[in-house]
């Protein structure tokens, strides 16, 4: 079943076209990368297809439904949760207080209901804190949930990234870098979250510089450069394709 | 959610039984006036940081304060309504207005938000001079009647003839709006407008439509500095297009700014200090405006965090200070 | 309504525009290069006016004399203000905001116990009318106009063939990567203080030698500035000599077309307008 099919996607800014006629179609369990060198308009198809960017031509369709343009709040609600590319964390929040905000769309929250603490609402906040407590131990942080989550260390922030996208109960996650940063257990650490989170039948779409990674995650891979798709396929496919190669040595990128 | 400790209820009573003792001890139309504005001012400044909890600053509360003056009043002579439903009517009216304007205000970013407040708070004192027919003009309104007596058989007959019923008023009016401020700060809806405060596209990405708080802050919050302009008007019995300017709103940011934007009680002692101190220090009422400035300058350079964040710093001094102590001994 | 009045009321709102330009412009200027409304704008404009009244009237100085001084002195204690109450607050917009909160207080109190609050005028150093179509049209606002003509050729020409022009240019769009190349932010945040609170001081003599100065004139100057902004767009000159000219036009015509009026409420409908449906403004890019 298809879960996301971007067609003809364009965005221009001025007079550079960042992303140009885009189509990728994403079916429902797939694990997809997206790679490409820096500048190549990865994060913009993020930013396109969750609603924090415009398109100025081409449509983004979720399970038949078209979401192209529409509010990164609304985008959230139908199922497509992101993480992004600098950490997005809230600060000032305990990594509990983190998830148990993500829980948004699960909340009630009805002016009358929070603000009085109706038993409704009482009965809420109590699966959301139990919610979010079984996504913590998802993840691994569990025993952090009382820290501030601005005094975390780089690894562990950006896994809370990771789990407040989850908080969402999403049906498809966008990760962007998600191991950027990370030292070598972090990032093995990371990638079996990830694996594990695809077993559980989330579609997954990933951007990552982290070649290895990549290939080793993804099953179907998409490489873009200057905004447009030049190669699609299987890890081993991409691998030997002599366009993507060029890409990444034209750029200075490295591939390893 | 629940950052801090939740203030007990045994304090606020304390509080509130003092708050009503107060005239007993402080008598006299001056000191009772002091009283008066303290109050109003706490709410003021209070009020104003339900809108900063979103991440937003705004200087439209002098021109709130007008609207909820002049829709009051006119409601009481114009149409004959009875003035406890004019004054809720002004404050709705605020509220009404901060929704209207929310929507296209809350887009811009928070510096852009500011001005366009200012802009709002100028547009309401423009269209109150302007429409003469109506307002009197830039001459203002006089004689504008007490509230309606409160009279209930065999128990109340309150008459607002003495300045201290006035006092009793706005008191009961600000612990209402304190335990409304409150509850919505302490409640989801708090939680989400702080963690829209320090994310804006976090809070998207998990479904928070952040205008649409926003715009909710802005409305709610008005609706407060439109019940005390309409109480204010009520009070002095005369009110004017430029009662409640730009310099006034300034003030009322100094009270939160100096008090403290990050707890509850900042404001609060914000507004305290800053009403209470000129009058103490009448004498140099020249040098008001210079202190109020240069107070607001201390807290940005050395206090951001307010006040209220004072016993704290002198702990740590005097710990520092004990540590050096014992270096030398 | 006979031509001639129409006439005389073009002459005016392109006056009144030439003013709001000329404030909103500083305020553009240091908006888009600090990233900071800097509120005590409008107090900058009156002390210029102040400045030039004092050495008008009891120094004796020439007008354009004094006007010069003025530009330079007020230049200055905005160089002053930069580098003590903006530069430490450098990336955290809100606290410098509230210190030119503060500094309102400060300079209008200031120029309260100097010269007292009651308004003021002198005799304008420009008299006369332009006979034109069989109508009288005062120097003085001609004279705004002019001058507001040559400010913005002025500022044109620094911007594009000036090398610090183009570095201001570089920094508005893009404050961060200005800043890797190179481009002084320091010097630059000292330049673009000093000519933004230039241009206001010239703006607030102008306004008190051709009308009048009271000590709470700044904050008319502010709002109109902000109206001009917000409505020709964040951070774009072009857009403040537009929305500087359609608000100065609508002031001045409208109330001659109108008997009400209502041309402060017209520009703040336009306002809430571009705010619904293009909010960064007519040619803004923020």
């Amino acid at each position: 079943m298809n879960m996301l099919k971007i067609e003809g996607l364009e965005k221009r800014f001025g007079g550079l076209n960042a992303v140009s006629s885009l189509d990728i179609s994403i079916n429902q369990g797939d694990i997809m990368g997206l790679i490409g060198p820096n500048g190549a308009g990865k994060t913009t198809v993020f930013n396109l297809v969750t609603g924090f960017l415009k398109p100025t031509m081409g449509n983004v369709i979720l399970e038949g439904q078209d979401i192209t343009g529409r509010s990164p709040h609304y985008i959230a609600s139908k199922g497509i949760a992101r993480t992004f590319q600098a950490t997005n964390i809230f600060q000032d929040f305990t990594i509990l207080e983190n998830i148990v905000l993500a829980f948004h769309l699960n909340a009630k929250t009805g002016f009358f209901s929070t603000v009085f603490h109706t038993t409704g609402s009482r009965r809420n906040n109590k699966e959301i804190l139990e919610k979010s407590m079984s996504i913590l131990k998802l993840v691994g942080l569990e025993k952090l949930a009382a820290v501030t989550s601005g005094k975390l260390t780089h690894g562990h922030k950006r896994v809370l990234g990771i789990a407040i996208a989850l908080a969402t109960e999403p049906k498809l996650l966008l990760l962007d870098e998600p191991l950027g940063g990370m030292n070598a257990e972090e990032v093995t650490e990371t990638m079996k979250l990830i694996d594990m989170l695809w077993q559980k039948g989330i579609t997954i779409l990933l951007i990552e510089h982290n070649m290895r990674a990549a290939m080793s995650l993804c099953r179907k891979i998409v490489v873009l450069n200057f905004g447009r798709k030049i190669a699609e396929g299987t890890p081993e496919e991409i691998k030997g394709d002599k366009k993507v190669i060029q890409a990444y040595l034209g750029s200075g990128d490295h591939v390893h | 959610m629940n950052k801090g400790k939740a203030i007990s209820l045994i304090n606020v009573l304390i509080i509130t039984g003092i708050m009503f003792l107060l005239p007993a001890f402080f008598k006299g139309p001056y000191v009772t006036h002091v009283l008066i504005l303290t109050v109003l001012n706490i709410l003021l400044s209070t009020s104003l940081r339900l809108i900063s909890l979103a991440g937003l600053m705004s200087l439209a509360h002098g021109g709130m304060m007008t609207l909820g003056a002049y829709t009051t009043t006119l409601l009481i002579i114009k149409l004959g309504l009875s003035s406890w439903l004019a004054l809720l009517i002004g404050g709705l009216m605020a509220s009404f207005l901060a929704f209207l304007v929310g929507f296209p205000f809350s887009r811009l970013k928070g510096i852009y938000f500011a001005m366009v407040t200012i802009f709002l708070s100028e547009m309401v004192a423009l269209s109150v001079e302007q429409w003469r027919s109506l307002t009197g003009g830039s001459s203002g309104i006089y004689n504008i009647p007490r509230p309606d007596p409160i009279i209930i058989p065999g128990i109340l007959n309150l008459t607002f003839s003495s300045k201290v019923n006035f006092y009793y008023l706005i008191c009961v009016i600000l612990l209402i709006s304190l335990l409304i401020l409150y509850a919505i700060e302490r409640s989801r809806i708090g939680m989400t407008l702080s963690g829209i405060q320090q994310s804006d596209s976090l809070s998207e990405s998990v479904g928070i439509n952040c205008t649409g708080y926003k715009v909710l802050a802005f409305s709610i919050a008005c609706f407060f500095p439109g019940i005390a302009g309409g109480f204010y008007a009520q009070y002095i019995s005369t009110i004017n297009p430029t009662t409640f300017g730009f310099l006034f709103t300034i003030y009322v940011i100094i009270y939160l700014v100096v008090g403290g934007m990050k707890s509850f009680a900042g404001p609060i002692i914000g507004a305290f200090i800053f009403t209470i101190l000129p009058e103490i220090l009448r004498p140099l009422k020249e040098f008001q405006p210079y202190f109020f400035a240069g107070s607001l300058m201390f807290i940005i350079f050395f206090m951001p965090e307010g006040l209220v964040g004072l016993p704290k710093r002198v702990v740590a001094l005097y710990d520092k200070l004990i540590d050096k102590w014992d270096e030398h001994a | 309504m006979s031509s001639v009045a129409f006439l005389q009321s073009i002459v005016n709102g392109l006056a009144s525009s030439g003013i709001y330009i000329c404030v909103a412009l500083g305020l553009t200027l240091v908006m888009s290069i600090m990233g900071i409304v800097q509120m005590s704008h409008g107090e900058i404009y009156m002390i210029g006016a102040y400045c030039v009244y004092y050495m008008v009237v009891h120094l004796g100085f020439n007008f354009f004399l004094a006007l010069l001084i003025a530009v330079v002195f007020v230049g200055c204690i905005g160089i002053f203000l930069e580098r003590v109450f903006f530069r430490p607050f450098r990336g955290e917009l809100d606290r410098a905001v509230i210190i030119s909160i503060g500094l309102i207080l400060v300079f209008q109190n200031l120029i309260l116990s100097i010269a007292g609050g009651n308004p003021r005028s002198y005799n304008s150093p420009i008299k006369g009318v332009l006979r034109i179509f069989g109508t009288a049209i005062s120097w003085e606002r001609l004279f705004i106009v002019f001058t507001g003509v040559l400010l913005l050729v002025a500022l044109f020409i620094f911007i594009n063939k000036t090398k610090t022009g183009q570095a201001m240019l570089a920094i508005s769009q893009d404050r961060v990567g200005a800043a890797l190349q190179g481009i002084n932010i320091n010097r630059l945040s000292a330049i673009a203080m000093f000519l933004g609170c230039g241009l206001a001081a010239i703006a607030g003599a102008l306004v008190g030698a051709l009308f009048s100065m009271s000590p709470t004139m700044g904050t008319f100057a502010l709002m109109k500035g902000i109206a001009v902004i917000v409505l020709g767009g964040l951070g774009s000159i072009s857009g403040a000599v537009i929305g500087g000219l359609i608000i100065g036009l609508i002031d001045g015509i409208l109330p001659v077309l109108t008997t009400s009026h209502i041309a402060g409420l017209i520009s703040f409908a336009a306002i809430i307008l571009i705010l619904i449906f293009r909010p960064q403004g007519i040619s803004g890019h923020e």
